[in-house]
């Protein structure tokens, strides 16, 4: 089985439990599941259809397109943030020790016409570069917004957290007045780094 | 990644003091520079890995968030593509080929899937004492990415010193040893020495 169906099936295991079912048995009996079947999803020795897909992530209260694919949210437009936490501290583990593979971060990329972006982070890096294009002179809009773009992705990547994240994006925004000549005070860098 | 101390089955790379952060650092030159030969050939991605005359690598890369995150973890230590046991004794390997077995998959997702990269090409360059890693990486279909610089080594090497060419001011800076004056010929390979600027 590829790949991509293992990691269906891991991640129907990461909810399962998640969602307070701790033994498959449990699960199927309660929802008159044939038992077999479920195991073999479950374990990956067996395919799951779309339709499979699809029940599950309706008992088990998951998006069924975070399911399939693991971007997004595991809880979708039904919310529970107690499962959610518990689904992604789970599935966290296993990416850390390979057990699972993380799906490919959505990045902004101008090949996509659409794409899924952090709107607080991309908001923030705007907030804070914006009211510094007074002091760039004759700023070339397209680059300011291309830099912004390519900063996001390189720090919603990153697994830096705290002051290494803060530390990271002070170097990419020093790089880009450095590239563009203009000198920037400590603080300045400092209020950016920490907008993000 | 295992708490257990398990030690590399290759020689593990000697880091620049600054490596996790140079490129960072200098990520809008590199991103300048380096977007000439994003999109040519199949490359989404593009690392210019400089071992300096001490054995000490610098990465200047166009996606630095994947050098951190090997970094961070200590992946890197059981990474191939920049291990001397590879990069002294290869001149073109694939970074999947490299990795240590009992890491691959790690590697394999924190180096590539996360990064929905299919496929990455290290081709080697030694020049004056230094050992340049010019490293490759594709979204598209990997094996035919792989066929595409057996064939085609010579355009992708081109590409490769092209950039170097552009990053000189950066690889002067940052990497103790390198004379400026030494610069790569892409179209003859040839390396000419210029006088140098008092």
């Amino acid at each position: 089985m590829t790949d991509f169906l293992q990691d269906i099936s891991k991640r129907l295991k990461i909810v399962r439990l998640s969602a307070g079912y701790h033994s498959a048995k449990k699960f199927t009996e309660e929802y008159a599941i044939p038992a077999s079947t479920y195991c073999q999803h479950e374990n990956g020795n067996r395919a799951l259809t779309l339709e499979n897909v699809a029940t599950y992530a309706k008992l088990l209260n998951v998006d069924p397109a975070w399911l399939m694919t693991g971007r997004g949210s595991p809880c979708g437009e039904d919310y529970d943030k107690d499962l959610e936490d518990k689904i992604l501290l789970e599935q966290e583990r296993m990416i850390k020790q390979g057990e699972l593979h993380a799906a490919a971060t959505p990045l902004i990329s101008e090949k996509n016409t659409y794409s899924n972006v952090n709107i607080p982070v991309f908001k923030k890096v705007l907030q804070e570069l914006l009211p510094l294009l007074k002091d760039i002179p004759d700023p070339n809009i397209n680059d300011v917004i291309d830099f912004c773009c390519d900063l996001y992705n390189k720090i919603i990547v990153t697994n830096a957290e705290g002051d290494d994240r803060i530390h990271l994006i002070k170097l990419c925004f020093g790089s880009f007045f450095k590239g563009l000549e203009i000198r920037i005070t400590e603080d300045s860098l400092k209020n950016i780094a920490m907008a993000g | 990644m295992d708490k257990i101390i398990r030690l590399p089955r290759h020689q593990p790379p000697v880091l620049h003091e600054n490596a996790a952060f140079m490129s960072f650092d200098n990520c809008y030159k590199l991103g300048e520079v380096y977007k000439e030969i994003i999109g040519l050939e199949n490359v989404h991605h593009f690392s210019l890995n400089v071992v300096d005359v001490h054995g000490k690598m610098s990465i200047l890369s166009y996606n630095p968030q994947i050098a951190y995150g090997i970094f961070k973890d200590g992946s890197y230590l059981y990474n191939g593509s920049i291990s001397p046991s590879y990069y002294n004794n290869f001149n073109r390997y694939t970074w999947d080929e490299s990795y240590d077995p009992r890491y691959y998959h790690t590697l394999k997702n924190n180096m590539e899937r996360k990064n929905g990269i299919n496929k990455g090409v290290v081709l080697i360059k030694r020049i004056n004492g230094l050992t340049l890693l010019y490293s490759f990486a594709t979204k598209s279909n990997g094996d035919d990415f792989v066929a595409q610089i057996q064939d085609q080594e010579e355009v992708f090497y081109q590409m490769g010193d092209h950039c170097f060419n552009l990053i000189t001011p950066i690889v002067d800076e940052n990497i103790i040893g390198y004379n400026e004056d030494k610069l790569i010929k892409s179209n003859a390979n040839i390396i000419r020495m210029t006088k140098k600027c008092s």
